[in-house]
């Protein structure tokens, strides 16, 4: 199994949140929301271009919208790998996490 | 919120991602941007907004170019470095394909030059297109008699009686003329007598003077700038004299540029017109006597049927007063300046000019070694094959497409051929001087740097680097690399074959134009050794122009004969070699037939000193005073032609002048050069100055001298010319020189074919050379298994080159029967020749089989003589 890199995970899961509106910009903006930083849109396409080749993604055209200048939207939707690779690292979290209190507190005691 | 509409986007900068990230069209990304764009400027203006597009658009063009062209110049360095490796490992061969390809193109450059040059004849004057010549036609009797000049009449009527004729010019072209400059005397070439209208109608830019008058009035001179500056020096020309025939003093009254070579009307200096037409006495003249050359400027999209539409009128005011005296019917023919030079109507009294035929020989030669010169690159590259099949193995491995691999060796043919391109520019250059000097040719220096002759020289680097890189290219991307890595390739049989075939086709082209060359030197041979039926040696010719020295030629003649080195002396009219022609009536059984011969104009003793012989009557003699204006002599052609058994005494007659008799019969000689064959001529008398009868005064004195001490009679002769005659320089020629320059064209075919079948044989032996080296590389284990059996290395030479053998022996088969064709073609020109002569077909197929053993043999031997240890051990 292969793990998911964090800038992956928060692209993954800003896609799963945005439902059916993920494309380029609201995924981008989504991702600027949670970390308070600045995603340049090369960054934003080139992570978007690896996750769809790692078929965590797939990507089709929508209809032309006016506010576009009448062009599609790329919008990307999770894959069942994408899915089942988002809980995978998430339990992996939880796991690590729930070692953690104690021994923390254990150390805290000292 | 109030919503206002938000302009677009920067529009040129939209365009430009658009073309540089095409996107199969659809431009999600693009979108993308524009979204933001719009939100961003809902934020924070436009402005903003736009600047924001504008960066974005900028960084991504940036890197992605950046990228780019940082990958390009890595695969570039790759592929310059592997084709400088190939070129260090095998400097031989590619040594070889560039000498080749260098001469081909440096052949093709310089034929370019010469295609330029007399394709654009007559092209400088920016009126070409609207200037004719105005020819005559004179029919007689229904048949047409046709004369490139005019009569001076004729310009100033038709520019009298058409008012939509714009101008008209006169040229006499004079040819030599004699210069007295600061008392020196000499002849000057290429001066002719002309309108003024020459300056306006023709391009010849005036450097000084004034283009109204310069050549208005009678006794003026234009002079072209290298003239003016080789008399007068750095001294203002400007009214200077100079004194021409030792009568009229010119004024020079202006200087033209020097006017390309490629002109039909060579040009040194313009007399003006009036000077030899004082007081328009010419307009006079009836249409029926010509002198010079006419041109008129018609105006644009002239129609010459409108021109003929109207001609009756003029036929009538001038010219139907004269038909009768004259027995002829006048006509003018209009010919485009453009198409003078090559004209092959067969005017009589016509400028020099070129020959068509001439332009496509060098045309196909050029062709022809641009091939063999490819055909080497091919033969080449694809033998090397064999040499490279790993490298092309491991590219493909690597992933290296089909498509990359054939742009790399497109690549380096179009590298190989642009050297050889520069190479090639460079040696034309240097080459130019001498090559003009040995084959006659006027290309100058600087049209090497004419743009057009740069890009066709672009176009034909390109061309040979596609034509000879791009079956090697994609015969070499078709190995399969399986094969390729597995070492299991050797060169296909296709592909030795289509090799073999490759040389054995250049072999035909060398082999056949060696053949050519050798029955053409045989000819040109046969020509000048050829008995003419007179003997041309030890004559000279000396040029008679004033008429008190022709009046004093009889005493001369008796002065000269009295040396005992010379045997006879006679004068005559008209260039040797060629003659005119004239009209008469003769007697035959249905009354008189009129016919058009070949008349010569002839002193007393012409025939002696020509050493002809007399077979039946008797020559010119003194003794009978009536030989001037009646005694007539024929040659055996034409008693033949008209069928007389009793041919002393028969009556001919011309217009109602002439009214002779034949007195005596010539044997048949070769008057004209051997192109054509005897035809009947007709000798009649010199009648004299003072005399207005056609044939009034000689042109020429002819003197025959003894062989041995030659020189010191034409010393001795020199010296009483000088005396008889002191205005003028004692300039001559031999006979047989001006017999001999009849046959320059041919000589100048047979040089440029010469020169032709070197540089095919060079080039074909390069391609041999490399094949040879290839088949002996190739074989070199069978070689050093036959030495360990026993074979000797002359054995082993001959085995190695019973291969080449055979495809010179195809060659030679498909050569012979070629070159037949082609040299039976060109013997068709003349009416004397020689036979197809076998020993000659056998001496080339020898020499060809020769060059082609010892250029096979140099590595043939190579591998020979290598122990056969070196080459067996590796296994």
């Amino acid at each position: 199994m292969k793990l998911l890199s964090r800038p992956e995970e928060l692209f993954l899961l800003a896609i799963w949140k945005l439902q059916d509106n993920a494309y380029a910009v609201t995924i981008r903006d989504q991702v600027n929301k949670i970390t308070g930083k600045t995603w340049s849109f090369g960054a934003t396409f080139i992570t978007l271009e690896r996750l769809v080749k790692k078929r965590y993604l797939s990507s089709y055209l929508s209809e032309p919208t006016q506010k576009r200048g009448g062009r599609s939207k790329r919008m990307y939707e999770l894959t069942r790998e994408g899915i089942k690779s988002l809980l995978e690292i998430k339990k992996l979290q939880d796991s690590m996490w729930d070692d953690i209190p104690r021994l923390s507190l254990s150390a805290a005691k000292k | 919120m109030t919503k206002k509409p938000i302009p677009g986007p920067p529009p040129r900068w939209e365009r430009l991602l658009k073309r540089i990230f095409p996107d199969d069209g659809i431009f999600t990304t693009i979108g993308d941007l524009e979204e933001v764009y719009h939100s961003i400027a809902e934020e924070k203006g436009i402005s903003q907004a736009r600047l924001w597009y504008r960066m974005q658009a900028l960084k991504s063009i940036l890197s992605y170019k950046m990228n780019q062209f940082f990958w390009s110049i890595f695969m570039f360095k790759n592929y310059l470095l592997f084709t400088s490796r190939l070129i260090k490992r095998d400097k031989f061969h590619y040594f070889l394909n560039f000498m080749g390809l260098a001469t081909g193109i440096a052949c093709s450059i310089i034929i370019m030059l010469f295609l330029r040059n007399e394709l654009t004849f007559d092209q400088h004057h920016e009126k070409a297109d609207r200037i004719y010549r105005v020819s005559s036609n004179y029919v007689t009797s229904g048949k047409p008699l046709l004369y490139a000049v005019a009569s001076p009449a004729l310009g100033p009527r038709l520019k009298e009686e058409y008012p939509e004729i714009e101008d008209f010019v006169r040229i006499i072209s004079q040819g030599e003329i004699l210069f007295k400059i600061d008392n020196q005397r000499f002849y000057q070439e290429d001066i002719i007598l002309a309108d003024p209208s020459i300056l306006k109608v023709f391009t010849y830019p005036l450097l000084q003077g004034d283009i109204e008058t310069c050549l208005k009035g009678p006794d003026q001179v234009v002079l072209t700038e290298t003239l003016a500056q080789r008399y007068f020096g750095n001294d203002n020309p400007l009214g200077k004299t100079i004194q021409i025939e030792n009568q009229n003093d010119l004024k020079v009254t202006g200087v033209i540029k020097d006017p390309p070579q490629n002109s039909h009307i060579p040009l040194a200096g313009i007399i003006s017109f009036a000077t030899v037409d004082r007081n328009q006495q010419t307009l006079g003249w009836p249409m029926y006597e010509v002198l010079g050359y006419t041109y008129v400027l018609f105006p644009e999209n002239y129609d010459l049927a409108a021109f003929y539409e109207k001609f009756p009128a003029f036929y009538e005011k001038y010219c139907s007063k004269h038909e009768e005296a004259y027995g002829q019917v006048y006509e003018p023919i209009f010919l485009k300046l453009k198409d003078i030079h090559y004209n092959t109507i067969g005017f009589r009294a016509e400028q020099p000019l070129g020959n068509r035929s001439y332009l496509y020989a060098f045309f196909f030669i050029g062709i022809f070694i641009l091939i063999l010169a490819c055909i080497n690159y091919i033969n080449l590259a694809t033998a090397r094959a064999s040499t490279r099949v790993r490298e092309i193995g491991m590219k493909k491995v690597l992933g290296s497409q089909k498509r990359n691999l054939v742009l790399q060796l497109l690549g380096e043919s179009l590298l190989v051929s642009f050297a050889a391109m520069i190479f090639a520019y460079g040696t034309v250059l240097l080459a130019l001087k001498p090559l003009n000097q040995r084959l006659n040719l006027n290309l100058e220096t600087g049209m090497l740097f004419n743009p057009v002759l740069i890009a066709a020289v672009c176009g034909l680097f390109v061309l040979i680097g596609m034509a000879s890189g791009i079956y090697p290219a994609f015969y070499l991307s078709a190995i399969k690399s399986v094969t390729a890595i597995s070492g299991g390739f050797r060169s296909s049989r296709k592909g030795v074959r289509i090799r073999r075939l490759l040389v054995a086709f250049q072999f035909v082209i060398s082999i056949g134009v060696i053949i050519i060359t050798l029955f053409m030197n045989r000819q040109i041979e046969f020509m000048r050794s050829r008995d003419l039926g007179f003997k041309q040696e030890n004559v000279v010719m000396i040029r008679l122009r004033d008429n008190d020295v022709i009046q004093k030629i009889p005493e001369f003649k008796e002065e000269l004969l009295r040396h005992p080195n010379i045997v006879s002396a006679a004068t005559g009219l008209g260039r040797p070699g060629v003659p005119n022609t004239g009209l008469y009536r003769f007697e035959s059984k249905d009354g008189m037939e009129e016919h058009n011969f070949w008349v010569f104009w002839a002193g007393y003793d012409y025939l002696q000193t020509l050493g002809t012989e007399i077979v039946a009557g008797r020559d010119f003699d003194p003794s009978f005073t009536t030989d001037p204006q009646k005694g007539i002599i024929v040659n055996e052609t034409l008693v033949r032609f008209l069928g007389w058994e009793e041919p002393i005494g028969k009556r001919i007659t011309q217009g109602n002048h002439t009214d002779g008799n034949v007195i005596g019969v010539v044997k048949d000689f070769n008057f004209t050069s051997l192109h054509n064959k005897i035809e009947p001529i007709l000798i009649r008398m010199i009648t004299g100055p003072g005399s207005n009868l056609p044939g009034a005064s000689p042109s020429f004195l002819m003197v025959r001298i003894k062989g041995e001490s030659l020189t010191d009679t034409l010393v001795w002769l020199e010296e009483r010319w000088n005396k008889l005659s002191p205005n003028r320089p004692f300039v001559f020629s031999f006979l047989d020189e001006s017999f001999d320059r009849l046959y320059d064209a041919d000589r100048r075919q047979n040089r440029l074919v010469k020169i032709f079948s070197y540089i095919c044989i060079i080039i074909s032996c390069l391609g041999l050379l490399g094949l040879s080296s290839f088949t002996s590389l190739r074989r070199t284990k069978e070689v050093a298994i036959r030495k360990v059996l026993g074979a000797s290395a002359a054995q082993i030479v001959l085995t190695l080159f019973r291969e080449i053998f055979f495809l010179i022996a195809l060659a030679l088969v498909i050569a012979i029967p070629i070159s037949m064709v082609f040299i039976n073609m060109w013997l068709g020109n003349f009416a004397y020749k020689t036979g197809i002569n076998f020993i000659i077909l056998g001496a080339a197929a020898l020499g060809a089989l020769l060059v082609a053993f010892l250029t096979a043999s140099y590595h043939s031997t190579k591998v020979a003589l290598t122990n056969p240890a070196q080459n067996l051990r590796h296994e």
